[in-house]
């Protein structure tokens, strides 16, 4: 039961690892493919496929998120030590993750992508990796203790 | 083009606007909005998880965590976003007038039936497993009738009580959630009588 159990909690963290990879790598590309100047058709095709990708990662990011936090149970640090600030902080920079990419979706969602300048939707990308680069950085910190 | 409310033109709506707009570019009206309602509806289970787990961390409460196991945990976060993907589609079902009072009301109605999905799926699963595990624990199949009428007693009871209490709760979940949403479309452009097209033209 118990290697069972620390099955399942590796499971988890790799699938953490993996959706992190996801929602931070395919913006970072995106910015830097569609900074190349691909055919409108390429970056159309793209977009659409990375959007979704995206969500889904950051859907499962979440679930493993407070999943890895669950394998901690009482090991985890009172919200006033330095460990639990850093928590706050990443748990701050996700939610900002999420609206960033809200509003990232909404405004290709809602503009013809071969009339949005490629530089602004490649600031959206890069904006977007960026965030999700801190979150990294954060989430390193608390692995570091 | 955007749909107009001919009581209020100016209340040019963002999921319509959107809908309208996402139809013309890339595709059709229907295509629009179920490719809107996964990524809000994806947004809204993320968002809200992730601001629980920020709340009960500041209250020190994140010990909770300990008691769950971590595949209901994950099966419950996987039917909490189908439920809000679910609650989001219906409440984007057309891409008529959307002016923001509407839009809130579909916003309470669908965190609503976001709500009674998580708990009719719940009580599905409670109604179906329990019975399965008192027969296995009892090693037999006596009493089962006994069993299951106890689980629909307790269904019965709690579906009821529930209903009101998930209604209640998904709607004002709904409720804060279309606000956020309105905020979010227009930090991307898709404001009130705002066409989006007009802001790319400008270089915006």
């Amino acid at each position: 039961m118990g290697e069972l159990h620390l099955d399942l909690a590796l499971g988890v963290r790799l699938l953490h690892v993996l959706a992190a990879v996801v929602a931070v790598g395919a913006p970072v590309a995106l910015a830097l493919v569609i900074r190349a100047g691909p055919e409108p058709r390429v970056v159309e095709a793209l977009v659409a496929r990375a959007e979704r990708w995206q969500w889904v990662a950051l859907a499962v990011l979440v679930a493993t998120g407070v999943g890895n936090l669950g394998a901690l149970g009482d090991a985890i640090p009172d919200a006033g030590s330095a460990w639990g600030r850093t928590l706050f902080a990443k748990l701050g920079f996700v939610l900002a993750l999420l609206a960033v990419s809200a509003v990232r979706t909404f405004v290709i969602a809602g503009h013809s992508l071969s009339s949005v300048p490629t530089g602004r939707l490649a600031g959206w990308y890069g904006g977007t990796g960026a965030l999700g680069a801190v979150i990294v950085v954060l989430a390193v910190v608390m692995a570091h203790g | 083009m955007a749909e107009v409310d001919p009581r209020r033109p100016d209340a040019v709506t963002h999921a319509a606007t959107y809908a309208a707009t996402h139809a013309a570019t890339h595709g059709s009206a229907q295509e629009g909005p179920g490719r809107f309602a996964f990524a809000l509806g994806t947004f809204h289970a993320t968002a809200l998880v992730v601001a629980a787990v920020l709340l009960a961390h500041a209250r020190g409460g994140l010990d909770a965590l300990d008691g769950l196991n971590t595949m209901v945990g994950l099966a419950l976060f996987a039917l909490l976003w189908a439920a809000s993907v679910a609650g989001t589609h219906w409440a984007l079902r057309d891409v008529h007038v959307h002016a923001l009072d509407v839009a809130l009301r579909r916003g309470v109605v669908g965190g609503g039936i976001s709500g009674l999905i998580v708990l009719g799926v719940g009580l599905a699963v409670f109604a179906v497993l329990v019975p399965f595990g008192l027969v296995q624990t009892e090693g037999g199949l006596a009493g089962l009738g006994n069993v299951v009428v106890t689980v629909l007693f307790i269904v019965g009871v709690y579906g009821v009580i529930g209903a009101v209490v998930a209604a209640v709760v998904g709607g004002a979940l709904g409720f804060v959630f279309a606000l956020v949403d309105w905020a979010i479309l227009g930090a991307a452009g898709l404001g009130n009588g705002f066409d989006p097209r007009d802001e790319v033209a400008r270089g915006g």
